[in-house]
């Protein structure tokens, strides 16, 4: 709960409506990299990462589906060698580190660190649609050699990858409210200092009907992010896949672009051409419907997930069976 | 014992909903299953053979957290894989 509430007051206080993403993966990446476990990664990466000293970011992505990724680690001495190209690296161009992915040649998936200063590393820069203030990046790794002490994760880098993105969908549903909040409250100071037929807009009754359905968007994403926390503090989440913190990021993004169509729609000109941080904000939530999962993967997941979930009769007496090791 | 398949293991194994296997444990199951259907070898297991963590298992309708290889199994137990990944 305290990490999220830290969260959503940033997201609330901070111009920037990208820096809250970036911490959040800065420190989601310095927790992965801690559980690695080894000294030398703790004390080389983990550390400085959380202290802020090294900035990483996540390169995974190929815009492929992920058992066609093409980006290949070869045995190489005790360690490996990587060639491919990962795409839309929030934070790419402010990296000095990236958390990667390869395919080895037994077909599996190594999770590794390349480093941004690296043989054979390339970094060029995204323009998207958002995230402008982000450093969005590709990354092309030509023949890049990354040494074993290197190597987070030797074996199921997939699953490694999938408890890093459950981990950011929890972030994005905690720092989203306080961006919401802020966002509602300098909309309901416009409609008090604007004027329409000698009324104040937020005297008309279809502006109040607007600002009541933001608030129970920011609401409902709050209560919903501080359940997915609860949850979390519990200790009842899946590591990999949690519906309820996907849940939480899913519904976060949606009341998110509600609370933003609400507003274009009551402030009109000023938040079109007015105030240029509703068009920023507009643009940064479009990226949250394909981050950390897009909306539309969450959903089948979440289905699938909820349909055998909410079905299922376990039957007793097979716990010792599951124990076996 | 029963394999049930569901959203993307599905095409890996010809679309077949359930798949009936001869073995008392999940490790011989997992062979005899990958004989028949190669490609869904790399997808279910690591490259130490374990079962992949992004797979939730079932057992009968309970989650195995950590699934053993050695888990026994019964000619009418059903073990049912949900796989939940998304991309970043």
């Amino acid at each position: 709960m305290t990490r999220g509430a830290v969260l959503e007051e940033i997201g609330y206080l901070c111009e920037d409506p990208a820096f809250p993403l970036l911490l959040s993966i800065h420190t989601n990446i310095a927790l992965l990299v801690a559980e690695a476990g080894t000294q030398r990664l703790v004390h080389s990466y983990a550390l400085p990462i959380a202290r802020g000293e090294r900035l990483p970011a996540l390169a995974f992505s190929e815009g492929t589906d992920l058992f066609s990724m093409r980006t290949r680690a070869v045995t190489s001495g005790s360690g490996f060698r990587l060639s491919g190209h990962k795409e839309f690296i929030t934070g790419g161009m402010l990296a000095d580190v990236f958390l990667t992915y390869a395919s080895t040649e037994q077909g599996d998936m190594i999770a590794c660190l390349v480093e941004a200063t690296d043989k054979g590393v390339e970094i060029t820069a995204t323009n998207g649609l958002g995230l402008r203030t982000a450093g969005t990046a590709q990354l092309t790794l030509n023949d890049v050699s990354v040494p074993a002490e290197r190597v987070i994760a030797p074996t199921d880098g997939l699953s490694n990858a999938q408890t890093f993105l459950n981990s950011r969908r929890m972030s994005i549903a905690s720092y989203t409210p306080g961006q919401m909040r802020m966002l509602l409250e300098q909309t309901v100071a416009q409609l008090h200092k604007r004027m329409r037929y000698g009324h104040a807009l937020i005297n008309l009754p279809n502006v109040q009907a607007a600002v009541g359905r933001m608030y129970v968007a920011l609401e409902t994403s709050r209560a919903m992010a501080y359940w997915a926390q609860e949850h979390f503090d519990q200790g009842a989440t899946h590591p990999v896949f949690d519906s309820v913190i996907s849940a939480a990021k899913y519904h976060s993004t949606k009341q998110a672009l509600v609370l933003m169509d609400e507003v274009f729609r009551v402030l009109g000109g000023h938040a079109y051409y007015g105030d240029p941080r509703y068009g920023m904000y507009l643009r940064d939530y479009f990226g949250f419907i394909a981050g950390a999962g897009t909306q539309d993967l969450l959903e089948i997941n979440l289905g699938l997930c909820a349909s055998r979930d909410l079905t299922s009769t376990p039957r007793p007496n097979i716990q010792e069976r599951i124990d076996v090791t | 014992m029963t394999f049930l398949f569901s959203g993307i293991l599905l095409r890996l194994v010809n679309y077949q909903r359930s798949i009936q296997i001869k073995a008392d444990t999940l490790g011989a199951a997992l062979e005899q299953l990958e004989k028949c259907h190669p490609q869904i070898k790399s997808v279910l297991r690591d490259g130490s053979g374990q079962v992949r963590r992004a797979h939730q298992v079932f057992l009968n309708g309970e989650q195995v957290s950590k699934p053993s290889l050695n888990m026994s199994l019964k000619e009418t137990d059903e073990v049912e894989f949900i796989t939940a990944i998304a991309g970043g």
